[in-house]
């Protein structure tokens, strides 16, 4: 071997320390599409399920012990944003696991492919949440979104699920050209020599006045990719239908992990990457994050489908945490963690509600949550909770993440967008106490005779019964999850 | 010989030569040809040359198998990957450690292969 | 820089045409065409100016972008494929199941 070579080589073995689980995952859904899958029966796919549910909690301990570090020539690194980000997207996909056992039992469409692609998707978040290249960025914003177009559309017997699928994907190749062609300007801006993060921070705001427009562009293009990604106001499009739909443990997670990894982006790009030349990008992502709070709540009130209430409060609550992005700085990095931390929580706690009741044929119109405080007091009160802490109300949980992320922004002084934030909190406060009222303040439709209430699998009591808890408690924790939260930095 | 346009004396060769040998071809299938070959026409030999699709179709706009798509599919995502053996050939006589870089990443392609071919994606007539 | 430009305007050319196919074109297949053509025109640039600049990140860059489309178009393909054996149709205004 060579110099060069064993460069190459020498490079490879000290940068995979810093992908293990990417590795690990990769080989266990290769391993579990083939050859594992042919020893087991039709019949017998539900075992998949508590693999993979294994392979997650490697995975996890794979993060946590990754040790920090920079690799494949500053294309990846390993730090606390990374590891926090990971660790996020890991407990989503855990959850979502976890949430489709119902629906593929009842559907009889337990695949190993299902649980293969989660993983795989898995490995392009992972990597996306440490990218510090614009190459690492749009590879993995690809390998994710792949993944999840195919998920989406999993259901293919159903027209809605096909439908669905392919409003994404032509929607999401769309936004991923518009991203790389921004990626190809700004590689062009500097003179065609970088495409590394830290590297065009230090040379963007250098370049010569007759590239500006480029940098303009490239950088503005980039924004709208990523905004497509995160499903922000005016690039929000395809998020109600394709949450709607998808299979719905699979809009559970598409709401969780990939708008952790995709924020994660946002910060690792926006935030190291293009910080130099902040003026060309501050005032659009403010003006795309006043939009998604004010759309995505305004649009939420007249829904009549409980997945596309859900929906739009996601467009919604993505505003929120881009005001983290627009703070810059370490500490709204924190921020927007910890929010999308109790987003995670609370959101997969409602979609579980949601799937519960939709295995009795309900649960997708909200008219359909009409009297489910007499029906099923328990899921009522959960859900209550859950949204409730959605809109913020005091002692959730969900206020907890909101109160940190709006006071770093009043102190990082976006007050308009803060004060905008408040207003359309207050919006929000009101459809969701509609879907509350709903369930407490109006009698059943029409209760089916003799229709005994269904027995609730451990699983889904489980989520529901720990994210309820963790929802009512989590500020009490407070202290510790803020602790936490400070080992989320920047090397 | 010093004129500038000597440089292209080549091309207009090859011009000519080109010139020629179309001229040649037309005047040999379009003169030649009926003095020779047995008059026999059918309606197979005066149809245009297509492949796949039987070609004596009503329009243009029917049903393809849906195994054409299926097999395209496959072909474009293992056709593409082959695109990352030139930059690898290139190179490769500096660097012969990167025969088993390449093998490694030949062996994941395979999983894939073998994947197709498990699910019975080659298999035409099913 | 001159020829640059030029390569910078063609890019330009490509991404607009492939921008604007996919905002007028309402046949699936050709906005996946135009999703396309909208890399290519990424893939130029980042050819181009990898050139310019001699070095090779970009043309990396370039190479595996090209592996991507590949694996993007075989997805798009196959979610085409099954919108047409549910609906018989391949043109996104049918797309109309879910609204609001």
């Amino acid at each position: 071997m060579n110099g060069f070579a064993a460069g190459l080589w020498e490079s490879l073995v000290s940068g995979s320390k810093l992908i293990w689980p990417q590795i690990f995952l990769t080989f266990a859904a290769t391993v579990m599409l083939w050859p594992a899958d042919l020893f087991v029966e039709k019949a017998r796919k539900h075992v998949w399920a508590p693999i993979t549910m294994v392979i997650l909690a490697l995975t996890g301990a794979l993060i946590y012990l990754t040790e920090p570090g920079v690799g494949f020539s500053d294309m990846y690194k390993v730090d606390g944003l990374t590891k926090g980000f990971q660790a996020l997207i890991v407990l989503a996909a855990f959850l979502a696991v976890m949430l489709s056992q119902k629906l593929l039992d009842a559907l009889r469409e337990q695949t190993v492919e299902y649980y293969a692609l989660i993983l795989f998707s898995l490995v392009g978040m992972l990597t996306l949440v440490g990218a510090t290249d614009l190459m690492t960025v749009y590879f993995s914003i690809e390998l994710m979104a792949i993944c999840i177009y195919i998920l989406v559309a999993y259901l293919r017997d159903q027209n809605r699920g096909v439908e669905a699928g392919l409003k994404y994907f032509l929607l999401g190749a769309f936004s991923s050209g518009i991203l790389l062609y921004g990626m190809s300007l700004v590689f062009a801006a500097v003179g065609g020599v970088t495409t590394n993060l830290a590297e065009l921070n230090r040379l963007l705001p250098v370049v010569p006045q007759s590239s500006s427009l480029l940098v303009f562009s490239g950088v503005l293009m980039v924004l709208v990719g990523l905004c497509f990604k995160v499903a922000a106001v005016p690039f929000h499009m395809w998020s109600p239908d394709a949450y709607e739909g998808a299979p719905t443990p699979i809009t559970a997670f598409m709401a969780t992990a990939p708008k952790a990894a995709a924020m994660g982006a946002f910060l690792r790009v926006f935030g190291t990457g293009f910080a130099g030349v902040s003026s060309d990008w501050m005032l659009p992502l403010s003006y795309v994050a006043g939009a998604s709070m004010i759309l995505g709540n305004i649009a939420a009130v007249r829904q009549q489908t409980m997945k596309r209430l859900l929906a739009y409060s996601s467009i919604a609550h993505a505003g929120y945490m881009l005001l983290g992005v627009l703070g810059k700085g370490v500490d709204n990095a924190q921020a927007v963690w910890l929010y999308l931390l109790t987003y995670l929580v609370m959101n997969t706690g409602a979609f579980a509600v949601v799937i519960i009741l939709q295995g009795k044929g309900e649960g997708e119109r909200i008219d359909d949550f009409r009297g489910l405080a007499k029906r099923r007091p328990f899921l009522a009160f959960a859900m209550m909770m859950f949204l409730l802490s959605l809109a913020g109300i005091p002692p959730l949980v969900g206020f907890f993440g909101k109160f940190y992320l709006f006071k770093l922004a009043v102190e990082s002084g976006l007050t308009t967008l803060v004060v905008i934030a408040l207003v359309t909190s207050a919006i929000s406060a009101f459809y969701y106490l509609g879907v509350v009222n709903q369930m407490y303040f109006k009698e059943p439709a029409d209760l089916p005779e003799g229709a005994e209430p269904e027995v609730l699998s451990t699983g889904m009591t489980l989520i529901v019964g720990v994210t309820c808890v963790l929802t009512l408690v989590g500020t009490l924790a407070g202290p510790w999850l803020v602790n936490t939260m400070f080992r989320i930095t920047w090397i | 010989m010093t004129s500038p346009i000597s440089p292209f004396l080549g091309v207009l060769v090859l011009l000519l030569v080109a010139i020629a040998l179309g001229a040649i071809i037309l005047v040999a299938s379009g003169v030649l040809l009926p003095k020779i070959k047995p008059n026999n026409p059918q309606a197979e030999k005066l149809a245009p040359f297509e492949c796949g699709a039987p070609l004596q179709q009503p329009n243009a706009r029917h049903r393809y198998s849906v195994k054409f798509y299926l097999t395209a599919m496959l072909f474009i995502l293992f056709d593409v990957e082959a695109a990352f053996l030139l930059p690898w050939a290139v190179q490769y006589k500096q660097n012969l450690g990167s025969f088993w870089i390449m093998l490694a990443f030949f062996a994941t392609l395979l999983v894939g292969f073998i994947y197709a071919w498990g699910k019975g994606a080659f298999e035409w007539e099913k | 820089m001159a020829t640059m430009n030029a390569v910078l305007f063609f890019s330009f050319l490509l991404f607009a045409i492939g921008c604007a196919g996919m905002l007028v074109r309402r046949n699936a297949l050709v906005m996946l065409m135009s999703a396309e053509l909208m890399l290519n025109a990424a893939n130029l640039n980042l050819i181009a100016f990898a050139r310019h600049s001699g070095t090779v990140t970009g043309q990396a860059f370039a190479l595996l972008v090209m592996g991507f489309a590949a694996a993007e178009v075989a997805v798009g393909l196959a979610l085409v494929v099954a919108l047409y054996r549910r609906k018989d149709t391949v043109n996104a205004d049918d797309l109309n199941l879910l609204k609001g």
